[in-house]
């Protein structure tokens, strides 16, 4: 599998590491209480389809990355720096 | 000798003397082990799977399901190699398998007698009773007699590689499409690799006699090939098969190195496995020709009808004497026309087609079938029915023609099925089925020679248009254009013997109807219960033949019943060759402290902690025993010093106006509070609350941090690290980098340990300059150092960094410095019990499931600030006495062995899992106390100690009544270590 | 007072050759890890060409002479490399850390270079994408690796310790490479 590292470029996917959902960028505040921690940490969607997942580019440039993936063709439709991402929100 | 004098691809100048089963052979250069058999009449080269038949060479192709071979010999034995794909050299020692005592005699032929047993699935019904019996009896007997071939039994010292290559355009296959598309997409400026298979590109030019542009199809191949080897951005791959297509453009493929070289150089790889990267890619492997199933079609010099051209055209070698062909399409009359034209007796071409419009100097039966055939190690005779009732035939080799297969395996690799074409009689890919790749040539179902030569330039054109390219004039060259003629017909009906569909598997007809029987009715049933197509030869001869009988059977449309799915790789690929370099040493990569030379020098015995490498302990001579190794090193730091490298922890330089509140917030604990010229202790819990790391971090200067973290999470910690600031808080000022390799970092523990510090550095240390838990810069002669007084032995402790190229030279410094105090290095064990005594903790203790109250930290988690893991360390469930806390162990009874893992009991409770209390995570001797110590979870252990508690190994049978006490068992006020 | 002498991270153990390649340890005198602060990366660019003559590279890019380069070396890091250690003027704009230690940094030069690195990298090292000043942060036998290209051939930096790995693996795909390159 490929991976297209908006830094380095098109990489074979052994370079990167593959954490979990994006929404891990969400993080709660810390005073949002035991339940938005619970949801953070353990609620997951799990479609067959398109998800929006986290991977790092651990040996490469050692960007976190935010890609949108369909996980039943492997098709990556978008990678972006989670960086930027999270910046963009709130 | 059945060698034509004249003709084939061989170079006649040597003779190759090679064996097979113990005769020594001669053959060419050119010769495949199957093609210089034939040349020496040997037709009988081998025993069925199940039913021991004899068997001959079917095909010409890595298609072969029958003739399988082992190659070598003592540990280079190779089993299941294909006769038709093994190139002859000088030596080369070949054996026919899975026969007792010998091939021409089988004892174990006896299971065809028995066959009406042996039916599919007959292992579902048999070997159920006595229960007993599988394991000691039917278990073993079945494994002798089972399996396909046999492995040498010693270790593989061949020798493998693994290799990366990108492209523009990978073309698969060398045929008449494959080499028109490389010509035209290496014309308009691609980089193109061409693979093929075979060790001689050009496909079926190299085996039929139809020409290209009035030349003989080989020789237009040979001077294609010669035009692309010339082109600097054309990679020719022959022997390499391309074996499987997977995700993004990305192909594995197999080159077989060295199997055709009689003395391969030692540093010649066997075989390379190939990750390519192409951008684009031109599947253009041909088709497998398909035989037809009627009973008894499995003896000795029955073959398909192109593999008979290919011997002779290719190989000057005659398969037969007497030759017929049985066939139900136009294609199969070429091998009458061919040979004929050679002056070889065609016994006849029996044709199913009622009405057959090809005719030669030779009888042609048309409307006609072979029903029946004789001559168990060789063939003798057939007995074909017509319209007017049966006859025999006199006939040494039956060439067989079902039609043609399209090779469509590489393009279900992502889960895509192929599509029935009704006027070819066969399957085609899919559009599209692999993103980028286009298919062209037979492959495609363009069969003949102008239809592959075409489409290949079409391929090529198209992948030009579609990457931005010009376009690139080209001149077709001119070729046959045959069209396909083909009335499908698979299986004769009828008739007494067995019919064969999957010959490597011994299946037949009769078992695909037994699974419809059955109620396996869907392909993937059948497949899976008569094991069609699941040999190593992955059905390639059998597949269709057999779902268009179940077809029949079911009354659905050949494409209504489906195929089953093809899955890499497309031909067996060694283990070996999977795992080049992986063994032994190459399983990981290495990591080398700075005083490794010195401390092989000094006898230490050397243990993995993640990647490095770390003395054990230190074998002084009269030592035989480690623990009294250990035990003299413990005595020595506690009386003394002691010197231990503890560069592998990681270290991480953490900067920025932002790095005290990045600290804070992955740190559990405050750390912007930190003074300058300062070291804390800290944890790092995970999201969920557990501890993840423990270690120090230092402040050098206002926005300057160095942390430390266990060596094998170092690089965990780092993705985490990494993971905060990015993913995080992006909007914070920090940078960091791992600085674990520019600093060489020695503990110096033990009473002396400040004493030669003094004397090791420019300016004295005092307890002023360095308190407990303090840093700073110092120097040693021009050199700058930094220094910690930090401890993990509870002795008065220091840490010291040089940058790493001085890190030998200061091991060797440090050695003669702590022996002059009746010092010297320790080793982990030594350093496992000195931590033990002072209750400190490891990743023993920290092991994921624990939080910091669990260790007795819980007041490290700060209330004054949010940090990762707070809020879910706060759960209810995550304190209190309903769990495992951290204790110290000592035992009281007669029976002092403490062992880790064990798990702890009330006295009195049977040692059952609901009556648990908790485990032992580590132990060891202590010599200042002069008994076993542990630490260990216990459940409420903070508020039973001085409880009796037993510790009951299941495993090794083991009790042992012990006392909780504090995990501190040595100078609990801490005393040593602030002096 | 202590003497202690210096070592090379592959002192002993380079130069190895296999046929034609030739695999040498350099030794430059001094690595300096610059990593830009928040927004600061202009700041650094005008620092760098004030005190070390010197463009600040683009991402996959290396600046500056065989004397000293700054390289890219990942997400917000750049590496100086050569007979100085950055100047402190950088500081201002940029943290800074001495790395002239942690790294091993080696040669691989010769006509089959490029068959030697196809073995060892996943990359796409051929010489239209990968040209002269290029550079990548990438694996090298499993080993986290900077490569870059210089005249017939390649550099490869890793860390300290896994030099030595580093060198059995290129050694045997030397070997590899030449065994089945020789001419006869």
């Amino acid at each position: 599998m490929r991976i297209n590292c908006p830094v380095c470029g098109e990489r074979d996917s052994r370079e990167f590491h593959y954490r979990g959902a994006a929404k891990l960028l969400d993080r709660p505040d810390g005073d949002a209480g035991a339940e938005a921690f619970h949801d953070y940490v353990y609620v997951r969607e799990n479609p067959a389809g398109i998800n929006r997942e986290l991977w790092f580019h651990e040996n490469g440039c050692r960007s976190w990355l935010v890609a949108e993936r369909n996980v039943s063709t492997h098709e990556f439709l978008s990678v972006k720096l989670a960086a930027d991402i999270k910046r963009g929100m709130k | 000798m059945s060698r034509l004098p004249t003709g084939g691809l061989l170079d006649r100048s040597q003779q190759i003397p090679f064996s097979f089963d113990g005769e020594t052979y001669l053959g060419f250069k050119g010769d495949t082990l199957a093609s210089a058999l034939l040349a020496n009449d040997v037709r009988l080269v081998a025993r069925s799977f199940k039913y021991h038949r004899p068997r001959g060479i079917l095909t010409a192709g890595s298609e072969e399901p029958n003739a399988l071979t082992q190659i070598g010999t003592g540990d280079q034995i190779t089993p299941n190699v294909r006769a038709t794909t093994q190139e002859i050299f000088r030596g080369l020692c070949a054996k026919s398998q899975n026969r007792f005592p010998s091939l021409g005699f089988d004892a174990l032929a006896v299971n065809d007698l028995l066959s009406p047993f042996f039916s599919a699935g007959f292992y579902y019904k048999t070997f159920m009773w006595p229960k007993a019996f599988w394991e000691k009896l039917y278990e073993p007997i079945i494994r002798r007699a089972a399996g396909l071939g046999a492995l040498s039994g010693a270790p593989d010292l061949a020798h493998y590689d693994k290799a990366f290559a990108h492209c523009d355009l990978l073309v698969i296959g060398s045929g008449p499409a494959g080499l028109m598309a490389a010509l035209t997409a290496a014309k308009g400026g691609l980089d193109v690799i061409l693979a093929d298979e075979d060790s001689r590109l050009g496909g079926r030019l190299n085996s039929e006699t139809s020409g290209i542009d009035g030349k003989a199809g080989h020789v237009w191949a040979a001077e294609t090939v010669a035009v692309l080897a010339d082109m600097p951005n054309v990679r020719l791959m022959s022997r390499t098969t391309v074996t499987g297509a997977y995700d993004g453009g990305t192909y594995g493929a197999l080159e077989r190195v060295s199997h055709h070289v009689a003395d391969a150089r030692a540093a010649a790889p066997l075989e390379t496995f190939w990750r390519i990267v192409a951008k684009r890619t031109i599947l253009a492997g041909g088709a497998i020709e398909r035989p037809i199933a009627f009973p008894n079609n499995d003896r000795p010099g029955i073959m398909m009808a192109s593999a008979v051209r290919t011997y002779v055209n290719r190989f000057a070698a005659l398969p037969g004497q007497d030759v017929s062909i049985f066939t139900n399409n136009d294609d199969g009359h070429r091998t009458a026309a061919d040979l004929a034209a050679l002056g070889v007796r065609i016994a006849g071409v029996i044709d199913t087609r009622a009405d057959v419009a090809v005719s030669g100097d030779y009888p042609v039966l048309s409307g006609a079938e072979v029903v029946d055939t004789a001559g168990r190690k060789g063939l003798r005779e057939i007995t074909v029915r017509t319209a007017s009732g049966l006859r025999k035939i006199k006939t040494d080799c039956l060439a067989v023609s079902g039609g043609w297969n399209p090779s469509v395996h590489l393009t279900c690799h992502l889960n895509s099925r192929p599509v029935w074409r009704e006027d070819i009689a066969a399957f085609v890919p899919a559009e599209n089925a692999i993103p980028g790749m286009l298919v062209a040539g037979a492959a495609n179902g363009d069969f003949s020679t102008h239809a592959a030569l075409k489409a290949g330039v079409d391929a090529a054109k198209a992948t030009l248009k579609d990457m931005g390219r010009k376009t690139v004039r080209t001149t077709l060259p001119k070729a046959e254009d045959t069209p396909v003629s083909i009335t499908p017909f698979w299986h004769v009906d009828g008739g007494k013997g067995r019919a064969w569909l999957d010959m490597q598997n011994d299946v037949t007809t009769k078992d695909v109807k037994l699974a419809h029987q059955e109620n396996f009715r869907s392909v993937e049933h059948m497949k899976r219960y008569t094991t069609l197509g699941m040999a190593t030869d992955q059905g390639k001869t059998s597949n269709i033949g057999a779902l268009a009988i179940m077809a029949d059977l079911t009354g659905r449309s050949i494409p209504e019943t489906g195929t089953t799915t093809f899955r890499p790789p497309y031909s067996p690929v060694a283990m070996g060759a999977l795992g080049a370099h992986g063994a032994d040493k190459g399983f990981a990569p290495e990591r080398f402290i700075p005083s490794d030379l010195l401390a092989r020098e000094m006898d230490g015995v050397m243990v993995e902690a993640g990647l490095w490498y770390r003395p054990s302990w230190f074998q002084k001579p009269g030592e035989t025993h480690w623990r009294q190794s250990c035990d003299r090193e413990v005595q020595m730091v506690r009386d003394t010093v002691g010197i231990c490298d503890v560069t592998t922890l990681g270290k991480i330089d953490v900067q920025g106006k932002d790095a005290a509140e990045f600290l804070d917030r992955v740190y559990s604990n405050m750390f912007s509070t930190l003074k300058i010229g300062r070291v804390r202790y800290g944890l790092m819990l995970r999201e969920d609350g557990m501890v993840m790391d423990d270690g120090t971090a230092a402040r050098l200067g206002e926005r300057h941090f160095v942390m430390t973290t266990t060596t094998a999470a170092a690089g965990q910690v780092m993705t985490h690290l990494d993971f905060c600031a990015q993913v995080l808080w992006p909007e914070l000022d920090v940078q960091f980098i791992s600085v674990t390799e520019q600093w060489a970092q020695f503990a110096i523990a033990g009473p002396k340990s400040r004493e030669l510090l003094d004397a090791l550095c420019d300016e004295p240390i005092t307890n002023e300059a360095f308190p407990y838990m303090s840093c700073g810069d110092i120097t040693l002669g021009k050199i700058k150092a930094r220094l910690f007084r930090i401890s993990f032995s509870g002795e008065h402790a220091y840490e010291i960094a040089v940058p790493a190229r001085y890190g030998d030279a200061l091991s060797r410094e440090l050695k003669i410095r702590a022996e002059s105090f009746g010092g010297g290095y320790y080793g982990m064990e030594a350093l496992n019990v000195l931590r033990l005594e002072k209750g400190f903790v490891t990743h023993a203790e920290i092991h994921g499931r624990i939080t910091a109250d669990d260790i007795g930290m819980g007041r490290m988690v700060s209330d004054k600030k949010d940090s990762v893991g707070k809020v879910s360390s706060q759960r209810p469930g995550m304190s209190g006495p309903e769990r495992e806390q951290l204790v110290g162990l000592k035992p009281v009874g007669a029976v002092k062995q403490l062992l880790g893992g064990a798990h702890l009991f009330n006295p009195g409770d049977e040692a059952i899992r609901t009556n648990d209390q908790g485990y032992i995570t580590s132990h060891c001797f202590s010599p200042h106390l002069g008994h076993p110590i542990a630490q260990a979870f216990v459940k409420n252990g903070r508020a039973r100690i001085g409880e009796k508690i037993r510790m009951v190994d299941h495993l090794r049978e083991v009790e042992t009544l012990c006392e909780i006490c504090s995990p501190v068992f040595l100078d609990p006020e801490g005393e040593k270590l602030r002096g | 007072m202590v003497d202690l002498i210096a070592k090379t991270p592959l002192a002993g153990i380079l130069p190895i050759n296999a046929g034609e390649t030739v695999l040498t340890e350099a030794s430059p005198a001094s690595i300096t890890s610059v990593m830009p602060h928040q927004g600061r990366e202009k700041a650094l660019g005008e620092a760098l060409k004030k005190a070390h003559d010197i463009g600040l590279p683009a991402v996959g890019r290396s600046s500056g002479t065989a004397a000293l380069r700054m390289i890219w070396t990942g997400r917000g890091q750049y590496m100086l490399v050569g007979n100085k250690p950055a100047a402190r003027a950088l500081a201002r704009s940029s943290t800074l850390t001495d790395q002239s230690d942690g790294w091993a940094v080696m040669q691989l030069t010769g006509d089959n270079a490029a068959q030697v690195m196809a073995r060892l990298c996943p990359l796409d090292l051929r010489a239209a994408s990968f040209k002269n000043g290029h550079t990548a942060r990438t694996e090298l036998a499993h080993i986290m690796a900077v490569v870059s290209r210089i005249p017939k051939g390649f550099e490869i930096m890793v860390m300290r310790s896994f030099a030595q790995t580093a060198v059995t693996s290129l050694q045997q795909a030397m070997d590899s490479v030449a065994a089945q390159w020789t001419r006869t």
